[in-house]
């Protein structure tokens, strides 16, 4: 996706590069304007050629007709929630089903992004300790990473083990990883707020900060993590490790200089899901953290569902742009995911 | 991390206790590649889940909340008492007072819930993905990018969108439906009740589902099938094109080239992810709870979120905790057959 | 059983003669924490933050630290946290959590700290609210409830009687505008079972509407679809009605504020109930941790009792912030919709608060529905739902 935009930038340039990219578009529209030419000749000709233009065409019409069905499916909430962002009455539902209601504005938007959240405050009395959107952003990001960077350092060394080495107690260990997917933890809230409480580090007890958080969330996103690592690295092939070894590297070392840059789609997919369960989770957050100097973008989400009125389109604008650095993620890493997610299933 | 060590030594088979030293030392240092991940669920999820097995055999209430392991003082004052199997009786006898309970249909619902979300992910999955892989597609970055949408926002934004799509009066399918009889001179309900109206719309054998169901299962279709278009898309690419044409010179026509081709060829990938989507869709919270929130009636309460209820509305742990171990062991006996089929607990090189 | 105790306007009429008795006999030099949490909104923060500084002037070595969390998640922080010997030392929550924190010993009885000549100064019924098992649980320290809102433009007069009501809203009722848009959830209608002299449970909380006036009261609900559409637990009455689309509708004080903004105050009534209609009046307490201890509890005494002196009340009283209905009497009100909303109240019905009441949500707006969506026979649903409550009590109260 970046590499796109730089390359439409470079389109734009009037760089040597640049002209070769707008001169090889033209070309190619040029191409593309003779070849319609000449398939809209035979379309209506009763030859062989025609009725294989005809029926390529039918068949394009025919798969357009049903992915912008889909495309539409897909956007119709979406749209939905920008009409209700943009929308000035604060109503949870438009009375109308209009794009641009009446009295359309972006205040919502302005208001979300510039103003202080007068409600998670340090000192209610000083807006200037209120979290503005920044703010949360940054602990957002933290806390997104952090368990990003604890599920890919912790799972990828554990699936490793489980997919390189025979030993004693693997199949109850990858068992016992996987059943944690399955077991709901609906009553474990009040434990595990026990447990982190014990847990001191420079006289603050762990639940209260922003690793305690990663490692919670981490936690949570490990069994899949594991599952999906080991099956990628099932597909990796021995042989290239075996010549390591022959070399004189250890089993660590071709881990780490083999395994893992030939597994970066796996990797990819457990950053784009324990970022998503790190940057969208609220409940444990509000139960855990006191300082409002390390609330999160969910958090602020949450806030605003207030127990008898919400503000709608703030909530909707926040709601617009909580989601977009994730769909970023997705687009940033759409290739990794494909291959990511599938390989260690396809190996057959 | 781990200390350098050669993988594989070289076998003797007239030693065995060479052998079981080299199994020895392989097991330390794969446990060793394990232990931080270990470590960390042990101490974040495996307790926590071990005291939850453990309050499943108690009348854990409000009461008991100040109950600390850690903290004898608080033992004698405050330990719930043992009741030992009479929360897994209530439950599975309904003998619970909760509004509108029945286990046999909650589990029934939560099943029925479960298959019919997962078939219908999986169908459309790989048949948006066979359309998105099709030859000379135009626009098929544009549409990759915007199928991807329902997946990358956030899930309570988009539970809690549905849910005012399916408002009676004011909500966005409603409207739709006002628009389409407009345009198409049709005169379809427009006040249906989505989450609220109680007689099935199928009846016979499909009587328990309300409409809350469909509506539920559109949202969640909506929600789910992009992750398996994702996966398919994966098989689909690594499907090398010359067992098309081997296909092609034996006569095969597009069907039977699906059926003999393309499905056996995107199995191995599927059956994973069928299986994360079994688990996933059986305990999925956000869809149910923010949407139809149970209702009408009780009728689309899945396990979950009736344990989630028994917590935060009545206090009830002990028999919350006990719904869980439930849930987890059917859970178990899905996956187990399911890891059958797949062997994907195995070692590669086992 | 006629009990309604809200004779608030009487006694806010009563002479401010106990007032000069706050602020008493903790001493000034008290120093100490007070941690305080709730799940106030913007306008409530902007009243509490003038009371915070009120009381630091009184208490100038007192800190206080406040954190705001979600309603929905606030009651599972206090207790979570409380049970592990953590947790704030000051929370304002919702009346029916007192009895069941107090059952978990999560919150202190108070009634040895504070002084007779303050509670003399609260409202009776309010602090019924706090008493508990012989125990002040907390203190009551603002009335809400559930009225009836007008939209002037639309509906002109305030009706007498329910058949008034009726013949106004049918009169206002055209075009895309409806004179009446009435609520039937259960927490919104069970005051008119009050209304029509009967009674949900018994002072011990076990069910005895079915022999006191559960008749009256479903057959009167029934009647609601006369006036109007009607709603169970859905925000359209209030959409509509901020849209400027409908006349009259059942709703909480909480909402006051949204709805003057959105049709503009000179235009928004809230209305004495009608015969035999009849809403809610609940108490918002504050509450002191059983965790708290030593100088921090002290200051948390003090704060809380600082908090229902007739100067904090007042500035939470500001019709411009908070806007909060006062649960002391001698508090002056010149705001004409808070005027309104006191009138409102007097012929409001007690909020039941004890751990029984939560063994009737369910099983009620089950049966309303069942009643009003589903035409099941009045008689049937609630006896069913007698026997259901039955049951959700014993579980409440003899374990398991």
């Amino acid at each position: 996706m970046l590499s796109n935009f730089f390359s439409f930038l470079e389109f734009l340039s009037s760089t040597p590069a640049g002209r070769a990219r707008r001169a090889a578009f033209a070309h190619r529209i040029q191409v593309g304007f003779s070849l319609f030419g000449q398939n809209l000749l035979h379309f209506f000709r009763p030859t062989e050629r025609g009725s294989k233009v005809r029926k390529a065409f039918f068949r394009q019409l025919g798969l357009q007709l049903f992915l912008l069905t889909i495309a539409l499916i897909v956007l119709f909430p979406i749209l939905w929630i920008f009409s209700m962002a943009l929308d000035p009455r604060n109503i949870d539902k438009p009375l109308d089903l209009t794009l641009i209601p009446p009295g359309a504005s972006l205040a919502a938007f302005r208001k979300v992004l510039i103003e202080p959240f007068p409600l998670l405050c340090s000192n209610p009395t000083d807006l200037s300790t209120c979290m503005t959107f920044s703010r949360l952003l940054i602990n957002s990001l933290i806390v997104a990473l952090g368990t990003s960077v604890f599920a890919v350092v912790l799972g990828a060394s554990a699936a490793y083990a489980f997919s390189r080495f025979n030993f004693i107690g693997r199949q109850a260990g990858m068992i016992g990883f996987i059943v944690l997917l399955m077991l709901p933890s609906t009553a474990t809230l009040a434990p595990l707020y026990v447990l982190l409480s014990q847990i001191r580090i420079g006289g603050e007890a762990l639940r209260q900060t922003l690793p305690g958080l990663m490692i919670a969330y981490a936690s949570g996103t490990l069994p899949f993590a594991i599952w999906n690592l080991k099956g990628y690295f099932d597909t990796v092939p021995k042989e290239l490790e075996e010549a390591a070894i022959i070399d004189g590297a250890s089993v660590t070392q071709t881990f780490l200089r083999i395994i893992l840059p030939l597994s970066v789609p796996a990797l990819a997919v457990t950053v784009l899901f324990s970022f998503m369960s790190g940057w969208t989770e609220f409940v444990l957050a509000w139960t855990f953290l006191d300082n409002p100097s390390r609330f999160t973008l969910a958090m602020a989400l949450r806030s605003m569902q207030g127990q008898f009125a919400t503000p709608w389109s703030e909530f909707s604008a926040m709601s617009i742009l909580m989601s977009i650095p994730i769909i970023l993620l997705f687009f940033a890493m759409q290739r990794y995911i494909v291959s990511g997610l599938t390989v260690g299933g396809v190996k057959g | 991390m781990a200390v350098a060590q050669p993988k594989e030594a070289p076998y003797d088979p007239s030693s065995k206790r060479q052998q079981l030293r080299q199994t020895l030392k392989r097991t330390w240092l794969a446990w060793a590649y394990i232990a931080p991940a270990g470590l960390l669920m042990a101490i974040i999820s495996f307790f926590p889940q071990i005291f939850q097995v453990w309050m499943a055999f108690t009348n854990f209430r409000i009461q008991n909340l100040r109950f600390n392991l850690l903290r004898p003082e608080t033992w004698e004052q405050f330990a719930p008492d043992f009741v030992g199997l009479s929360n897994f009786v209530k439950i599975i006898t309904s003998n619970l007072a909760i509004e509108n309970y029945d286990f046999g249909r909650l589990l029934l619902f939560n099943i029925t819930w479960t298959f019919t979300n997962v078939i219908l992910h999986v169908v459309l999955g790989v048949l948006i993905a066979l359309a998105l892989n099709s030859k000379n597609l135009i626009g098929r970055r544009i549409y990759r990018a915007l199928f991807i949408l329902p997946w990358a926002i956030p899930g309570y934004i988009n539970a809690l969108t549905w849910r005012n799509m399916f408002d009676q009066n004011f909500g966005a399918i409603n409207f739709l439906i006002g628009y389409l009889n407009n345009w198409l001179g049709t005169s379809f309900d427009t006040r249906i009740r989505w989450l609220d109206a109680t007689t099935p719309p199928i009846g016979g054998l499909l009587s328990f589902l309300p409409l809350a169901f469909y509506a539920l299962l559109v949202t969640n279709v909506w929600l789910g099938w992009p992750f398996m278009t994702v996966v398919a898309t994966g098989a689909l690419q690594a499907i090398p094109d010359e067992l098309y044409e081997a296909a092609g010179i034996d006569g095969a026509n597009g069907w039977q080239k699906f059926w003999n081709v393309t499905v056996p060829m995107i199995r191995p990938a599927m059956v994973p992810a069928i299986m994360l989507g079994t688990i996933w869709t059986f305990n999925n919270f956000n869809v149910i709870y923010f949407i139809s929130r149970g209702g009408p009636f009780g009728r689309t309460e899945i396990l979950v979120t009736q344990a989630f209820k028994l917590v935060f509305e009545q206090r009830l742990y002990g028999v919350a905790a006990a719904f869980s171990l439930i849930v987890f062991v059917i859970l178990l006996i899905i996956t187990l057959i399911n890891n059958r089929v797949t062997r994907a607990t195995e070692a590669y090189n086992a | 059983m006629k009990r309604k105790i809200f004779v608030l306007v009487s006694i806010l009429v009563v002479a401010t003669m106990l007032l000069t008795a706050c602020g008493g006999r903790r001493a000034a030099n008290v120093s100490g924490t007070v941690t305080l949490w709730h799940a106030w909104k913007e306008n409530e923060i902007a009243s509490l933050n003038d009371v915070i500084a009120a009381f630091q002037a009184q208490y100038p070595n007192v800190q206080v630290d406040v954190l705001y969390v979600p309603f929905d998640d606030l009651r599972g922080k206090f207790e979570t946290s409380v049970a592990t010997g953590e947790g704030p030392t000051v929370l304002i929550g919702a009346a029916d959590w007192g009895p069941a924190f107090y059952d978990a010993a999560l919150i202190a009885d108070i009634s040895d700290d504070i002084d007779q000549d303050l509670l003399d100064t609260i409202n009776p019924a309010a602090l019924g609210a706090v008493q508990y098992n012989g125990a002040l649980i907390g203190l009551p320290q603002t009335l809400k409830g559930v009225v009836m809102f007008r939209n002037r433009n639309i509906v002109p007069n305030p009706a007498a009687t329910f058949d008034e009501l009726v013949a106004n809203a049918q009169a206002a009722t055209r075009g895309d505008v409806y004179g009446a848009y009435l609520e039937y959830g259960f927490f919104f209608a069970a005051g008119h079972l009050n209304g029509v002299g009967g009674a949900l449970m018994t002072p011990e909380g076990d069910p005895a509407f079915i022999e006191n006036g559960g008749a009256d009261w479903v057959a009167l609900i029934q009647r609601f679809p006369e006036a109007g559409p009607v709603t169970n637990y859905t925000d359209d009455d209030v959409n509509l009605f901020k849209a400027g689309q409908v006349g009259i509708i059942i709703d909480g004080t909480w909402n006051t504020a949204t709805l003057a903004e959105a049709i503009g105050p000179d235009n928004l009534a809230i209305d004495p109930w009608p015969a035999p209609l009849s809403g809610y009046v609940q108490t918002e307490n504050i509450y002191l941790s059983a965790n708290a201890t030593g100088a921090d509890r002290e200051a948390s005494l003090a704060f809380i009792e600082f908090f229902l002196s007739p100067e904090a009340q007042a500035l939470l009283a500001d019709p411009t912030k908070a806007a909060h209905i006062p649960a002391i009497s001698g508090v002056e009100i010149s705001d004409r919709l808070m005027q309104e909303t006191v009138a409102a109240f007097a012929g409001g019905a007690p909020f039941p608060v004890i751990p029984e009441m939560g063994a009737y949500w369910d099983p009620m707006n089950n049966m309303l529905k069942l009643v009003m969506d589903e035409g099941v026979n009045p008689a049937t649903a609630l006896q069913d739902a007698f026997n259901s409550v039955t049951a959700k009590v014993a579980e409440i109260r003899g374990g398991q």
